[in-house]
C-alpha cells in the first residue's frame, strides 16, 4: 500500500479506535509516563502493520491483537529495564477524572492491574464484549483455557465486588 | 456495582479523555517548587561566593607567610588568585542575573508557572554538565595551584613540596571527578521532575 494510502487508514482506524488503544495502555502501564509511551508505541505498531491486515477478521480485533502483542512485549522490556520515572500520579489529586467520567472506571483499573499479564488482556477484551473465540484467536490460547481463565477472573471480581460492598457502611 | 453496571461504566469510557488536572492543586504544587528551585539557586549562589572567598583568604594568609622578600613573581600571582576569583564569582553572578531576568519574562498562568520551573530547571541542568562545570571550576584550580606555589615560596623544604603535592592533586581530583558526580546526581534529581512538568503542560494545553 503506498504511503498516502496507508496514512488515510491509519487515520480511519485511530479516529474509530484509539479508545482500544488507550484501555490497553491504561491496563498496562503503571504511570502515566509509561501510558503514554504505550500509547505511542502500539500506534506505531498499528501502523507499521496496516499492510498485513487481510481484512480475514474484524477490524477491532486485529488491533486488539497488536495493542496487547505490544503491551505484553513492552511490559516485560520496561519490566527488565525500569526507569524509575517520577510519576504525576505520585502527587494525589492532581489527575482527576474529567467531568462525566465514570468514577467505577478507577476501581475497574485498579482491578485489572492487580491481575497476571495474560488475565489482564483477558479482561479487557471480556469487558469489551469480545467471544471466546475471538480471544483465543487474539492471545493464541485454546478456547477452553480462555473460559476457564475468564471464570476465575469473574469469580475474582465479583468475590472484590461483593468484599467491598460488604465493607461499605 | 455488578458485572453489568461494571461493562456500563467501561463503555463510558470510549468517549470522554482519560485525566483532567487538578488546577487549584497543581498551582499551589508549581509555586511550593518553585520556592525550592529558588531556594536551591541561591543557596548555589552563596557556596560559589563562600568558596571563592575562602580560596582568597587562604591565599592571603599563604601570601603573608612569605618570610624572604617577595618577587614580581609573587605580586603577579596574587594578581591573577585576585583575577581568578573574580571572573569565577563574576561569572557565577551575571548567570545568575541572567536567569533571574529570563524568570521574570513568564507571566502569571499556571501554564507560565510551568514554563518558569522548567527554565529555573534547563538552568541548573546546563550548569551541571560536566565540560561547564570543568569550564566554571577551571579558575578556583588555577587559585588552588597558586596557593601551592605559595606554599612553596613560604616553605621550600621537603615538607612543603608534600603539603603542594598533596593540594595540587586534591584540587585537579576534585576538579575532574566532581563534576561526573554531580551531573550524575542533577540529572537522576532533574530529569524526571523536567519531564514531568512538560507531560503537565501538554495535559494542560490539550484540555484548553
Amino acid at each position: 500500500m503506498r504511503k498516502a494510502g496507508r496514512n488515510q487508514v491509519f487515520a480511519e482506524w485511530m479516529d474509530a479506535h484509539k479508545a482500544i488503544l488507550f484501555k490497553v495502555a491504561r491496563a498496562y502501564g503503571e504511570t502515566h509516563a509509561d501510558r503514554e509511551d504505550l500509547f505511542q508505541e502500539i500506534a506505531l505498531q498499528v501502523w507499521s502493520s496496516i499492510d498485513a491486515f487481510r481484512g480475514d477478521a474484524k477490524v477491532t480485533t486485529w488491533i486488539y491483537q497488536i495493542a496487547l502483542n505490544t503491551a505484553l512485549a513492552w511490559n516485560r522490556k520496561e519490566r527488565k529495564h525500569g526507569r524509575g520515572r517520577e510519576d504525576l500520579d505520585a502527587t494525589p489529586g492532581l489527575l482527576i477524572p474529567p467531568p462525566g467520567r465514570d468514577p467505577r472506571l478507577e476501581w475497574i483499573y485498579r482491578r485489572i492491574a492487580e491481575l497476571d499479564e495474560v488475565s489482564r488482556s483477558l479482561a479487557l477484551l471480556m469487558l469489551d464484549g469480545f467471544s471466546y473465540r475471538e480471544m483465543s484467536q487474539i492471545l493464541g490460547l485454546s478456547e477452553s483455557n480462555v473460559g476457564v481463565k475468564i471464570n476465575r477472573i469473574k469469580a475474582t471480581l465479583a468475590a472484590q465486588l461483593a468484599k467491598e460492598s460488604n465493607d461499605e457502611p | 456495582m455488578n458485572l453489568d453496571q461494571m461493562l456500563e461504566a467501561w463503555r463510558s469510557q470510549n468517549e470522554t479523555p482519560l485525566y483532567g488536572v487538578n488546577r487549584d492543586l497543581l498551582q499551589l504544587i508549581i509555586q511550593h517548587e518553585q520556592r525550592d528551585l529558588r531556594r536551591g539557586l541561591r543557596g548555589a549562589k552563596w557556596l560559589a561566593y563562600g568558596v571563592s572567598a575562602l580560596l582568597l583568604a587562604f591565599f592571603a594568609i599563604f601570601f603573608a607567610s612569605i618570610d624572604n622578600a617577595r618577587t614580581a613573581w609573587d605580586y603577579a600571582a596574587a594578581g591573577i588568585a585576585i583575577g581568578a576569583t573574580l571572573l569565577f564569582a563574576g561569572a557565577f553572578s551575571v548567570s545568575h542575573k541572567r536567569q533571574v531576568l529570563r524568570e521574570r519574562g513568564f507571566g502569571n498562568s499556571l501554564q507560565e508557572e510551568i514554563r518558569r520551573n522548567l527554565s529555573v530547571i534547563d538552568y541548573l541542568l546546563s550548569r551541571s554538565r560536566r565540560k561547564a562545570q570543568l569550564l566554571n571550576g577551571s579558575p578556583m584550580v588555577i587559585v588552588g595551584i597558586l596557593i601551592g606555589w605559595l606554599i612553596i615560596r613560604a616553605d621550600d623544604g621537603p615538607s612543603g613540596w608534600y603539603i603542594a603535592g598533596a593540594l595540587f592533586l586534591f584540587n585537579v581530583v576534585i576538579w575532574l571527578f566532581s563534576p561526573v558526580w554531580t551531573s550524575r546526581l542533577a540529572e537522576k534529581q532533574l530529569l524526571p521532575y523536567r519531564r514531568r512538568l512538560s507531560e503537565l503542560l501538554e495535559l494542560l494545553n490539550s484540555s484548553e
